[in-house]
């Protein structure tokens, strides 16, 4: 965090105006948006500027969507729901399903070796999650600019986990109580991350993951946690894992921020 | 003049009425806030990005994401139309930083003239040719903001840059980019209201 972290902004008021226009860097944006949660009078100051920044997408002329992306909206909803009650998912919103019956972990959990045991973990994760997450980790890698969706996710990360050529990484944590390794093959451009002890965020947060490459951060999703706080994410990078130098897991205040901030929840070296 | 820029709030049902269905998982409340807005927001993508397909790829993830974060929009907080367009804007920007980072070629050709091979897909042309009006009333307050103003104004949000870009690109103090963000957006509301725009219209 640099001059301006939240901790020494008194009233930023010389950052409203910026904050409401979208137009603060990654740090002043978490530092104003920081402040705002404990200053009402700042906060009516940059929704009195929002109000007026909400017309301003209305100076560029409009134009109809063709159609088709309304029916690929559409169709992208239909296929979400149609997965959810197949499988008879907990309903839309911020519930999550909880933990699975004991008989899916048992199955493994008379295994002695270090994989099994490992692969355990993992399974008894993924059918913990596997409802809630599948459509989670659709819509984190939906992005035709994101990372390559993986169809069938849930299946490929107990493969690929599980796989003698997957080398881990241990999540170094900044944040007390958080966890976790990353699964990468080396010159292969999948990784998984498992993650445990994230805290739930409140209201306008998000936690994000990147990837970094001389000092360029790439945004990788947001990460979504189970209300125990666990994470399991399968994604492809934009190139093979191990050309990045460093993977990381921030607090962003800023939908979609383009640049990390400095609240580095877990990070970890690649190469 | 003032009916045009707040005819949303006159909309039956509301926006925040729709939202709440559209929490409720109702589909069909999505397809009434995707025409109230999805004009808005393609324009807006056209003019930040520059690409159509880019545009197309943002209109949808906007509305994706009002559909899957419904639940958590705030009516004390502001309007729909600005939680929507600030999804949407966000997203913008989140492209055009990233094209600055990997510069590749997206647009469709060196002088960017996507919006001359639009095809015209007008829809509701009632609708239409009221946002034509309201984007004309906004025009004519622009054009009463100084030059300087504008000018922030224009690269702040549309071009999608910081305010610290901004003093670079331009080579003034970064306090002087602030200030005149904030004369800017001061200056605009003010016209606005001179103009007949009742305040709770500009009320978040």
């Amino acid at each position: 965090m640099n001059d301006h972290s939240h901790s020494t902004i008194d009233h930023p008021h010389d950052l409203l105006p910026g904050f409401a226009l979208g137009a603060l860097d990654a740090n002043e944006t978490f530092g104003v948006a920081a402040h705002l949660d404990a200053c009402p009078g700042c906060r009516d100051e940059v929704d009195s500027f929002r109000a007026t920044v909400c017309l301003l997408p209305y100076i560029a002329a409009t134009h109809e969507p063709p159609q088709h992306v309304k029916q690929q909206l559409f169709a992208r909803i239909a296929a979400l729901e149609s997965h959810a009650h197949h499988h008879a998912a907990p309903p839309r919103g911020p519930a999550v399903a909880p933990r699975a019956a004991a008989p899916a972990w048992s199955r493994w959990a008379g295994a002695v070796a270090a994989a099994s045991l490992l692969l355990a973990l993992v399974l008894g994760m993924v059918v913990v999650n596997m409802q809630s997450r599948l459509d989670d980790l659709t819509a984190q890698l939906g992005r035709s600019n994101q990372p390559g969706a993986v169809a069938g996710a849930p299946q490929q990360l107990i493969a690929f986990v599980s796989d003698p050529a997957t080398v881990t990484r241990s999540l170094d944590a900044r944040q007390n109580g958080a966890h976790g390794r990353m699964f990468m093959q080396p010159g292969h451009s999948r990784a998984v991350l498992m993650i445990n002890g994230l805290g739930q965020m409140p209201a306008g947060q998000q936690y994000r993951c990147w990837l970094a490459k001389a000092n360029q951060p790439v945004p990788v999703c947001t990460v979504t946690t189970t209300t125990d706080g666990a994470v399991e994410i399968l994604f492809d990078a934009p190139a093979a894992i191990d050309s990045y130098e460093q993977i990381m897991v921030t607090i962003e205040s800023v939908e979609d921020s383009a640049q990390p901030s400095d609240a580095v929840v877990v990070e970890a070296a690649i190469s | 003049m003032a009916q045009l820029l707040s005819s949303a709030t006159q909309r039956e049902p509301p926006d925040e009425d729709v939202l709440a269905q559209i929490a409720q998982g109702d589909s069909a409340a999505l397809v009434t806030l995707y025409e109230r807005y999805a004009r808005v927001v393609y324009g807006l993508a056209l003019r930040m990005l520059g690409n159509r397909e880019l545009a197309e790829d943002l209109v949808q993830e906007t509305f994706w994401r009002v559909w899957r974060r419904s639940s958590t929009f705030n009516r004390e907080r502001g309007r729909v139309a600005q939680w929507v367009f600030g999804i949407a804007h966000n997203l913008a920007i989140d492209e055009l930083r990233r094209q600055r980072l990997r510069p590749v070629s997206v647009y469709e050709d060196d002088a960017r003239p996507v919006l001359q091979a639009l095809e015209d897909e007008k829809v509701d042309v009632a609708g239409a040719a009221l946002d034509g009006e309201r984007r004309q009333v906004l025009l004519r307050a622009l054009e009463r903001i100084p030059r300087e103003q504008r000018e922030v104004i224009e690269l702040a949000y549309f071009g999608g840059l910081s305010q610290r870009e901004i003093a670079e690109r331009l080579d003034n103090p970064i306090g002087t980019v602030k200030t005149r963000v904030r004369l800017a957006l001061q200056k605009l509301r003010s016209v606005l209201l001179d103009q007949g725009f009742q305040p709770e219209d500009l009320s978040g």
